[in-house]
């Protein structure tokens, strides 16, 4: 009885989910997503500059403020060190956010898509979230002076990101020109 | 091509003739944020404004105040503290009044460009406040290190 039960209710939910998935709105064209403003917009990225990651993380600094102040200003510093480490890391991972979100937006109606380039923006973004997660992890347990290798690490992947990102878009901007019907005169 | 021509001779007159005259970056960021109007933003200059034009003496203070600003940012904590005192030692103000002002009210937030981007300024911020703190312990500890006696005069 209670398998017959639970067959019947899995196959009501499977028959509700391709109801579902049969009556959603279709995903608006890729026109009113991926208008030139927004093209410009998304590859002009506000990405925090990385020499300043080196700057705000110098270990110089760190020694400096030991040699010459007591133990309250020392304390002071570095939590200042870490709130600046993580908004930097935050900011950076919104710009990164948005522009995976237009990419995705861009490339959703695209039939010339490259698979090799997509899967090695995945990739890129996922070891990009992941590190951003473990550096916020890590900067509370070690403090902010100890994540300075990894932050390097984040830099060197939103640049790849960035520049797979900018290849496919520009794939994608030569594609829909090529497609348009010519102008009339 | 003439409108640029005209900010790069602002600039170069400003760079050359009043800027070398304060002591230290402290004092540029203090006075170039100091030409900025508190309401509009806008960047005033009269003498420079009378000799190029309006226009291309704010832009020229502009550019000017970002540049000062941006070394400060990549200033090491050494290196500001350096400049804080010298600015100091300038006899703007009592080493005390100064390092109390600054901490209650906090100028160093208005003198920021516009334009930085906040990471940058959240790091100005916080290295100023940082070197204060520094700067306030050598106040009250004169024997810790020889700069303080700049402090105490």
């Amino acid at each position: 009885m209670i398998p017959a039960l639970f067959s019947i209710v899995a196959g009501v939910l499977l028959l509700g989910i391709l109801t579902y998935w049969a009556f959603r709105r279709p995903w608006p064209a890729p026109e009113s997503r991926s208008s030139p403003a927004d093209t410009s917009k998304a590859l002009r990225l506000e990405l925090p500059p990385a020499d300043l990651i080196e700057r705000m993380l110098d270990p110089r600094d760190l020694a400096f403020v030991r040699e010459e102040s007591p133990a309250e200003t020392v304390r002071l510093f570095e939590q200042e060190r870490r709130a600046l480490a993580i908004s930097w890391l935050r900011h950076t991972r919104r710009q990164v956010g948005c522009l995976m979100s237009y990419h995705v937006g861009a490339v959703r109606q695209n039939i010339n898509l490259q698979p090799a380039l997509e899967i090695q923006l995945g990739l890129h973004y996922v070891r990009f979230l992941v590190v951003c997660q473990l550096i916020l992890g890590l900067s509370y347990v070690r403090g902010p002076f100890e994540i300075r290798p990894i932050m390097g690490y984040v830099v060197c992947v939103t640049t790849r990101l960035r520049g797979v990102s900018d290849k496919l878009l520009g794939a994608v901007q030569f594609s829909t020109q090529a497609s348009a019907p010519p102008p009339r005169r | 091509m003439a409108k640029q021509m005209g900010i790069q001779a602002a600039i170069a007159d400003l760079k050359k003739r009043t800027l070398p005259g304060l002591p230290g970056d402290i004092a540029r960021l203090v006075y170039l944020a100091a030409t900025r109007d508190y309401n509009s933003g806008r960047y005033y200059h009269e003498g420079l404004a009378h000799i190029y034009t309006q226009e291309f003496a704010a832009r020229a203070l502009q550019e000017c105040h970002n540049d000062v600003f941006q070394d400060l940012v990549r200033s090491s904590i050494e290196d500001l503290l350096g400049q804080f005192e010298l600015y100091v030692s300038s006899g703007c103000a009592q080493a005390d009044e100064f390092i109390d002002f600054w901490e209650k009210i906090e100028p160093y937030r208005v003198a920021i460009p516009l334009t930085s981007d906040p990471i940058s300024a959240q790091l100005f911020n916080s290295n100023v406040k940082i070197a204060l703190a520094i700067l306030r312990h050598r106040a009250n500890n004169p024997r810790n290190s020889s700069p303080a006696a700049l402090l105490q005069r």
